[in-house]
């Protein structure tokens, strides 16, 4: 699907058009805070335009721009545990838009904390399992772990994060 | 359900009304080295447009000096836009040049199409209430469009067409677009051919109100029975005070781009007049008469 001939520039705007939404979602699921997560994936973005001569492949970029937002997620979240830097712009939608039930809301809010409670690997895993779809393979791959550890944080997180839910339920 | 169903929809529903702001300058204002190439979507649609910022700048007093501003690096581009109007075979598509936000991309040119922004031209009129768009996404194979639920009541090809060739346009592409919208199916549409939903004329220059003296240049596109483009200047009573023809480069299949001559106006009064390009109508009225767009000019 990639055109050899695209500049880097080329390929920002494209990579950018097809995943920019998706990406900040996805470090929205690991840092909770869309700010945040909108310069995460900024800098991703920037990372990988000076990287396009190596990359040369959407689907090796794209590769790339998943692991740097959950790399760099991670380390920003690190960075927010030093500082408890304050978060000013939360995911939660505006109350006024209204048209949601309160429920779906509360759900929402609910398995966002709940990630936030996971343990870092877990919630790495989940994310990227449940949100992008990807193959144990790939999260191998982006989390430079192996698939057996894969395996073992995707069931682990996965009950830990049914648990929390049930709890917030009572 | 499975666990594993469960667990991707909750892990999508957390996240599904997260909208990220646009960052697509921001990041290349980071990473563009002088001299930079142009973006792949400068191609086609945003060349046209361009082209129509020279030309609204070319419109010089007799001095030289220009009458417009030049459209320096103020972050602001022209942006083809389509809106509805009138012609003798029913409602049609015109084009307008608009000047929108360089930043704003594609959705800025489907929200400029709505009633909240809107065509300059007050002949014009676009069904679309405001905030109906909510998202473009250019694929390799098909442009989405995501659908506010504000925009469930508009219905009919020509709205859909409007949203096909404002989008095309803005992402200098000709992919089929779906539309998208939360509780109905997706509905991918292809572009429709120009002589079904167009005007068969348009007026690109001059720009609605535009200040004139001396002498300009207007131009559009038209699809003309051999390729004439008739234009006339009229006063406010309707009379013709000025007229003459351009000849497009082609006909027949679609619309082609016309020029006319510079057309002199340091002969008129100063006041508002009205430029009117058609069709040639070879049946001599007897047919449904021929199509034409306006624009009202101020002459100095």
């Amino acid at each position: 699907m990639t055109d050899p001939r695209w500049t880097a520039d080329e390929a920002l705007e494209r990579l950018y058009a097809a995943h920019w939404r998706q990406l900040v979602r996805l470090s929205v699921l690991l840092v909770r805070d869309l700010g945040t997560a909108e310069e995460v994936v900024q800098d991703a973005f920037i990372a990988v335009h000076k990287r396009w001569d190596k990359l040369r492949d959407h689907d090796r970029a794209l590769a790339y721009l998943r692991q740097a937002v959950v790399n760099q997620s991670r380390s920003t979240l690190r960075h927010r545990m030093v500082v408890a830097r304050h978060v000013a712009r939360g995911p939660d939608p505006d109350p006024a838009a209204g048209a949601e039930p309160g429920e779906v809301l509360d759900r929402r809010s609910a398995v966002l904390e709940a990630m936030r409670a996971l343990p870092q690997r877990q919630r790495e895993v989940l994310a990227l399992r449940y949100y992008l779809d990807l193959s144990e393979a790939e999260i191998a791959d982006a989390l430079g772990i192996s698939r057996g550890a894969v395996k073992s944080h995707a069931s682990r997180g996965a009950a830990a994060l049914r648990e929390l839910l049930r709890g917030d339920e009572r | 359900m499975s666990d594993d169903d469960e667990l991707r929809d909750l892990l999508t529903e957390a996240v599904a009304d997260v909208e990220p702001a646009y960052r697509l300058d921001a990041i290349r204002a980071r990473t563009s080295r002088p001299p930079r190439r142009r973006g792949w979507y400068a191609a086609g649609g945003a060349i046209l447009a361009a082209a129509a910022v020279v030309t609204a700048v070319s419109v010089v007093n007799d001095d030289g000096r220009p009458r417009r501003e030049a459209p320096a690096s103020n972050g602001e581009h022209a942006v083809a836009l389509y809106f509805v109007g009138d012609t003798p075979a029913g409602p049609r598509l015109y084009r307008e040049f608009q000047r929108l936000p360089r930043s704003g991309g594609a959705l800025a040119a489907l929200e400029a199409i709505t009633t909240r922004h809107g065509p300059d031209d007050p002949d014009y009129t676009s069904s679309w209430p405001g905030g109906s768009f909510k998202s473009v996404t250019v694929r390799d194979s098909r442009i989405d469009v995501e659908l506010d639920p504000v925009a469930r009541e508009v219905s009919g090809r020509l709205a859909v067409q409007q949203v096909v060739f404002t989008v095309q346009a803005a992402t200098g592409t000709q992919l089929p677009v779906q539309l998208r919208s939360d509780g109905a199916e997706d509905v991918l549409v292809e572009r429709a051919p120009e002589n079904d939903v167009l005007s068969l004329v348009s007026i690109s220059d001059p720009a609605e109100g535009l200040h004139v003296s001396g002498t300009f240049v207007a131009r559009g596109r038209a699809n003309s029975y051999e390729a004439t483009v008739p234009w006339e200047i009229r006063a406010s009573d309707g009379t013709v005070v000025e007229n003459g023809f351009a000849t497009a480069v082609g006909s027949v299949d679609r619309l082609y781009p016309w020029e006319t001559e510079r057309i002199r106006v340091s002969d008129l009064n100063p006041g508002t007049y009205t430029f009117v390009a058609m069709t040639d109508d070879p049946s001599g009225g007897e047919g449904r008469g021929p199509f034409t767009d306006t624009r009202t000019i101020i002459v100095d």
